[in-house]
């Protein structure tokens, strides 16, 4: 499986669509890093910022609203462009298990959620550090329900992020998995993601078993356990990954390629 | 000599619609096997099939002596394919892409990269990017990747489409040294009769889901019928004439031309039988029996040949 999954990461680091979503976020990072230190000289209320605060900042007020789009527009390609490019069929004719190929799918597309919030943490140091300094101040100190220092503390807070997202990865390769056209994967998966957020707020009480819920998983850090109900929140988390994986799966066993 | 492969039984529907009605093929080592039929005789199919690419409702498919639903891998390890036109991961270079699909085996050093990419000629352009490359270039980088592992048999399909003539020769010239040089079993789905002939020393002809015949292209040839063109202006006499004869029959009569099909070895005896009946026959043209005309004569015609 290693193999299929080298190759896999390989071919998902080259594409054009990552490239250009990391330039994207870089150029967020910049920007926004630009706006906030001129307001920084704002009177009577100047903005306080420094690079140890500025990427926890960023993905609350900025990412958070994109993150589902950008991992929409990343993935809904995996399975139905290489079966519409006739290039998914180099890999089942060679000695690989489709079950390896569809695990090597779905460790990519995690991969690719842990490096883009990766991305968004260290570009954002990296901009906050040109524009302000490291700084002597965590603007989120006062919140933070256990401290392991801003650093540590805010790669904590990103790499729970990351498992929300992976579920929903899985939904979008479902998605992918059964549809020819990434253009219809896109706007399936859309509209999976507005429809869950919509059922969030006409039914607060469902949200637990809604994995868009779980995107900002990392504001358990922030606001303590009475942020998320872990005792539902896990088996909720388990039994998406295992039913979306079981059904990718056993899709991906039965797929006629013809192209 | 062992096979290479051997297809039981093989059946697939879609839907109510049966594409193949239980094909059995047994290709031998040292083979370069012609696949013919017409257009939607359930060729590609087939060869989807064997590959594991679709599901087959019936049948068995050995590769090298490996039972392809039990041992997939061990079944696939050691076949080569290039299906319909190659596809490739465009925005990467030629290498990248056979080093990509050399990863998915065990033991395909870079070396043999080198190697596949000099025997298809390759290996100048082998940094440039495949959206670069011509079709007939794409072809030859598509069979380079079919090689790469070292392959007992290689499967391609229309490995000549869409080539115009100059390609289609590299491409030809590249299977027939590959199968001597390399000792490499083919077996390719052609729709150009005339390259099979060429190529091929066995052939399989299927039609509607079915093999019609299967068997080595000489033998097929000397087994069919001798064919004479007959030029004359006593059109009307000749026509009696054959018709009186048990050994002969009129394949095609158009004004002053027939052409006229005979047991074998008796077509040597038309032109006595002409003179002895005072017919002048102004030409008589033995023609040469190709495999085309067995092709059409199977499949009952050639404008169906795909």
């Amino acid at each position: 499986m290693l193999k299929v999954t080298k190759n896999e990461l390989y071919k998902f680091f080259t594409s054009k669509k990552l490239i250009i979503l990391s330039l994207i976020i870089i150029a967020i990072n910049i920007f926004a890093a630009y706006v906030v230190n001129d307001r920084m000289n704002i009177e009577p209320n100047p903005m306080m910022m420094n690079a140890q605060s500025f990427p926890m900042m960023m993905y609350i007020q900025v990412f958070s609203g994109f993150f589902p789009v950008f991992f929409i527009f990343l993935f809904a390609g995996l399975i139905s462009d290489e079966v519409r490019d006739g290039t998914l069929k180099l890999t089942l004719v060679r000695p690989i298990k489709r079950f390896e190929l569809i695990n090597a799918k779905i460790i990519t597309s995690i991969v690719g959620i842990l490096f883009l919030n990766l991305l968004v943490m260290f570009s954002a140091y990296l901009a906050g550090i040109f524009f302000w300094g490291w700084g002597d101040f965590f603007a989120f100190e006062s919140r933070l329900l256990v401290d392991y220092g801003p650093f540590m503390s805010t790669l904590i807070y990103f790499l729970l992020n990351t498992i929300g997202y992976s579920i929903f990865a899985l939904i979008i390769i479902f998605f992918s998995n059964i549809l020819r056209n990434s253009g219809f994967v896109f706007g399936g998966a859309m509209g999976i993601w507005v429809g869950m957020m919509l059922v969030m707020q006409l039914k607060p009480t469902l949200k637990e078993f809604i994995p868009v819920y779980y995107f900002d998983l990392g504001n358990f850090i922030l606001q303590g356990p009475n942020t998320f109900d872990f005792v539902k929140g896990i088996p909720v988390l388990i039994a998406y990954f295992l039913g979306f994986y079981i059904i990718n799966s056993v899709i991906l066993q039965r797929k006629e390629i013809t192209t | 000599m062992s096979e290479v492969l051997k297809v039981n039984g093989l059946e697939k529907s879609y839907g109510r619609t049966k594409i193949l009605k239980g094909i059995d093929l047994s290709i031998k080592k040292g083979d370069v096997y012609g696949f013919l039929g017409p257009n939607g005789a359930g060729k590609t199919t087939t060869i989807r099939s064997i590959l594991g690419l679709i599901k087959k409702d019936k049948g068995q498919v050995f590769l090298n002596g490996f039972d392809a639903d039990k041992y997939f891998k061990k079944a696939i390890n050691k076949v080569g394919s290039v299906v319909e036109t190659p596809r490739f991961y465009e925005h990467l270079s030629g290498y990248k892409n056979l080093k990509l699909m050399a990863n998915l085996y065990d033991n395909v050093p870079k070396k043999r990269i080198y190697e596949v990419l000099e025997l298809t000629g390759m290996f100048n352009r082998m940094n440039d990017k495949v959206s670069k490359y011509s079709l007939g270039m794409k072809q030859r980088l598509g069979i380079a990747r079919a090689l790469l592992n070292n392959p007992e048999l290689i499967l391609l399909d229309e490995p000549t489409n869409g080539l115009d003539p100059s390609g289609m020769k590299e491409v030809r010239e590249l299977i027939i040294n590959l199968a001597k040089n390399e000792n490499i079993t083919f077996m390719i789905s052609s729709h150009l009769l005339h390259e099979v002939e060429i190529m091929c020393n066995r052939v399989g002809i299927i039609k509607n889901g079915e093999k019609i015949v299967e068997g080595e292209v000489e033998d097929l040839m000397n087994e069919s019928k001798d064919v004479v063109e007959i030029h004359t202006k006593q059109a009307n006499k000749v026509l009696e004439l054959i018709n009186k004869h048990e050994h002969y029959s009129i394949k095609e009569h158009k004004d002053n031309i027939i052409i006229l099909e005979s047991e074998k070895e008796l077509s040597k005896n038309i032109n006595n039988l002409l003179v002895e009946n005072n017919i002048i026959a102004d030409y008589i043209i033995p023609k040469k029996n190709d495999l085309e005309n067995i092709f059409i004569n199977l499949t009952g015609g050639g404008d169906q040949i795909a």
